[in-house]
């Protein structure tokens, strides 16, 4: 079994790519927020500050909540991404099983997979982390005289290390969770074969997501309220937070099918067009994935938004007096600026999901693909096809993204600040513009490469057998 | 442009003329096809047969376009296809051929009514009245008309190769290719399916080109053409399974060995076999 994951590992290397991106991201990302936090201490203590014991806890926490959020992007993405390779196995694992592998066997497997995407993530992200702190540093020392030194410490690579080789393990055996099922029956069928998820696992997991989302709704509920009488409602607030995004991540193809059903039929009568929605709607599980990844990168952005519009909206109520008013505007501003900054990790990790969901769904429909060239998919349709497949989905994600988070970003407000009077979601329509544009946009590239790899399927390989 | 294809008396839907293809490297090429002439008559079905490795997959996907020689030409009808550019000529495989392979036909996200209308679907025009009314005619003919809205993974393995040939004559193409069609098949949805080819030509003067290493398939063939090593090595009408079988075996054996043991290696690619049979393809130029 090693030897059969270990060879397939080589020869797809590819395809774990963005799990890899992933990863190195966020190892980077937990290395520069360690050594900025440490340089920061260090900075204070020269300034004569005598404990600085709180701030590092003060920092440490928020610094590790940011964290918190990379790592479950980051984990939703990566096992979607080896959900993905793993159906594309489908075929080979079960003829695994037909020849006598059992399911244990495959998910262990799958932990080498794991442990790999892992560690070279880890090593890639680790190494950018240290040479942007080091090259940061040197920077701000030359433009402002700021005399920082890098601040060594053995966290810095264990920290991170830790944290990408667990989430990509875990990542790995859920994503391998279903394929490890597969009937061997299937290894010896030659037909197409139905790719969908089987079905009671399916419910499990809907029935789990709807759970979650519930229980977490309700948390977010009491969070509001406690935050009426107290500024701790948050700490309410933000485990119903986490519970209900779980929650509608697991669930996800329960709600984005109808969705994504009601939108793909009034595309047009283009035959790419039509295609791409029969593709979007053929495959609800691996669509949701997708759809998941974007919502993820939105809700966040649209969180931190909401919640600091609102804050400010209340800041301008309470200070009447225009100079402090001006200053406490700086300060969020100042603060949203750096939230955005934390965020922008997660958004990115979110983007790389997307590129990789269509890349892989290319990889995995060539077949088809060429089935269609053959009988004349001409390569700018097939293009066209999968360009559309990733503004749908995009355009979707974007919308619930933006619903989800006014949710969040109106209840982790009012969760907070509630004490000073319960304010209504603030949220300007230039910021929709701007979030479903650049959703848009971004879905415009991400399907430049997958599209040209769709084109470029050979239809000859129509014939080929499976 | 174009040159025009060689002139015979009959009607011909596919002409090939002197087809090479070479693989590998320049130092030990392998010869897929070395100078294949061939000229099938519209209406009919023609079966090519060979053994695997005999060239006979690499000569269906040259006269489908699939693949490009390394040198001769393929006309389909009048229109020479060697040369054209990808899109022209996917529209051409869109509007004027139909395909029919072994398994994966079709595709899994559409059901068996957008499976059969996807030559319409890509063209995104709506069939014509006349379209419609050939479509349904099809679907009748075919036994498919309580199966329009299954998915492809619903369908037995007979009904989806239905399906792919409803898809393939929906559009009334000059030619349909089909590639092992009965080859994933149990015996008697194999028969139905290649009957169903046999009555397309034979109802609706459809020419189909038909690969199969098997003598059965090859019986509902007006005509029958035996490749080895990347050359045709017998040409002769159809028969029987059994007659096939035996003719077969007989130049296998005979021409076969002396060509495998000893011209193989030898015989200049492009030299076209000399066949001692009746209906002769029409020499090259």
């Amino acid at each position: 079994m090693r030897l059969w994951a270990l060879r397939e590992l080589r020869e797809t290397a590819g395809r774990y790519a963005a799990g890899v991106a992933v990863v190195a991201v966020v190892a980077a990302f937990a290395v520069l927020l360690l050594e900025t936090i440490e340089v920061f201490i260090r900075m204070l203590s020269t300034t004569g500050m005598q404990d600085a014991a709180p701030v590092r806890a003060a920092l440490t926490s928020v610094g590790l909540a940011f964290l918190g959020i990379a790592v479950l992007t980051a984990a939703i993405v990566i096992s979607g991404t080896f959900a993905t390779v793993y159906a594309g196995r489908r075929r080979d694992i079960a003829l695994l099983r037909l020849v006598g592998a059992t399911s244990t066997q495959i998910k262990r497997a799958s932990r080498i997979d794991g442990l790999a995407v892992g560690a070279a993530g880890a090593i890639a992200g680790i190494a950018a982390g240290i040479l942007v702190s080091v090259a940061a540093i040197g920077i701000l020392n030359a433009s402002f005289g700021a005399g920082l030194e890098f601040a060594w410490t053995p966290q810095l690579v264990i920290v991170p290390a830790v944290v990408c080789l667990a989430v990509s393990t875990l990542a790995a055996s859920s994503g391998a969770k279903i394929v490890a099922r597969v009937s061997p029956a299937e290894g010896a069928r030659s037909d197409a074969g139905s790719t969908q998820l089987p079905a009671p696992a399916q419910r499990r997991r809907g029935i789990a997501g709807i759970v979650l989302a519930v229980v977490g709704s309700g948390f977010l509920a009491l969070g509001v309220i406690a935050g009426l009488v107290s500024p701790f409602g948050l700490l309410i607030a933000f485990p119903g937070g986490v519970l209900s995004i779980v929650g509608i991540i697991l669930g996800a193809p329960a709600f984005t099918a109808p969705i994504v059903g009601g939108v793909t039929r009034l595309l047009g009568r283009r035959g790419s067009d039509l295609l791409a929605g029969a593709n979007l709607r053929a495959n609800p599980v691996r669509t949701a994935r997708t759809v998941v990844s974007v919502l993820i990168g939105v809700t966040l952005v649209t969180m931190f938004t909401v919640a600091g519009e609102m804050y400010l909206a209340q800041t301008r109520a309470y200070f009447g007096d225009a100079i402090e008013l001006e200053q406490v505007s700086q300060f969020i501003t100042v603060m949203l600026i750096v939230v955005y900054v934390l965020t922008a990790f997660s958004v990115l990790v979110a983007a790389i999901g997307l590129g990789s969901n269509l890349s892989l769904s290319v990889l995995q429909r060539q077949r088809e693909i060429a089935v269609l060239r053959s009988v004349g998919l001409t390569a700018r349709q097939a293009r066209r096809m999968v360009l559309v497949e990733s503004v749908v989905v995009a355009g979707i994600g974007a919308v619930l993204g933006l619903l989800l988070g006014v949710l969040y970003g109106f209840v982790g407000a009012n969760s907070t600040f509630g004490v000073q009077g319960f304010s209504g979601p603030v949220l300007s329509p230039w910021f929709v513009v701007a979030v479903l544009g650049g959703a848009v946009g971004f879905s415009v590239l991400a399907s430049i490469l997958p599209g040209r790899r769709a084109s470029r399927v050979h239809p000859a390989e129509a014939l080929r057998d499976s | 442009m174009s040159t025009s294809a060689p002139n015979t008396v009959q009607t011909r839907a596919v002409v090939a003329r002197n087809l090479t293809k070479m693989f590998g490297s320049p130092e030990s090429p392998v010869h897929a096809l070395r100078g294949v002439d061939l000229d099938v008559a519209a209406g009919s079905v023609t079966a090519i047969m060979g053994p695997s490795g005999s060239g006979k997959s690499t000569l269906l996907q040259v006269l489908a376009g699939l693949d490009t020689p390394t040198s001769g030409q393929v006309w389909l009808a009048e229109q020479e296809i060697t040369g054209m550019r990808d899109e022209p000529l996917t529209l051409l495989r869109r509007q004027r051929m139909g395909f029919v392979f072994q398994a994966f036909n079709l595709l899994p996200a559409l059901s068996a009514e957008e499976n059969i209308r996807l030559p319409f679907l890509l063209a995104g025009s709506r069939p014509s009245a006349d379209d419609e009314a050939w479509i349904r005619a099809v679907v009748t003919r075919l036994g498919l008309t309580e199966r329009l809205s299954h998915r492809p993974h619903q369908l037995s393995g007979g009904q989806q190769q239905r399906v792919a040939i409803a898809r393939a004559l929906v559009t009334r193409p000059d030619v349909i290719f089909a590639d092992e069609p009965s080859g994933a098949l149990d015996s008697a949805s194999g028969d139905e399916v290649l009957g169903l080819l046999r009555s397309a030509s034979t109802e609706y003067g459809q020419t189909v080109v038909l690969i199969t290493h098997d003598p059965r398939a090859a019986s509902v063939a007006d005509r029958v053409i035996l490749m080895s090593d990347g050359a045709v090595i017998d040409d002769f009408a159809g028969g029987t399974a059994e007659q096939i079988s035996a003719r077969v075996s007989g130049r296998m054996n005979g021409h076969g060995a002396a060509h495998i043991a000893g011209i193989a290696g030898v015989q200049p690619s492009g030299n076209t076999t000399a066949l001692p049979t009746s209906t002769t393809p029409a020499v090259a130029e």
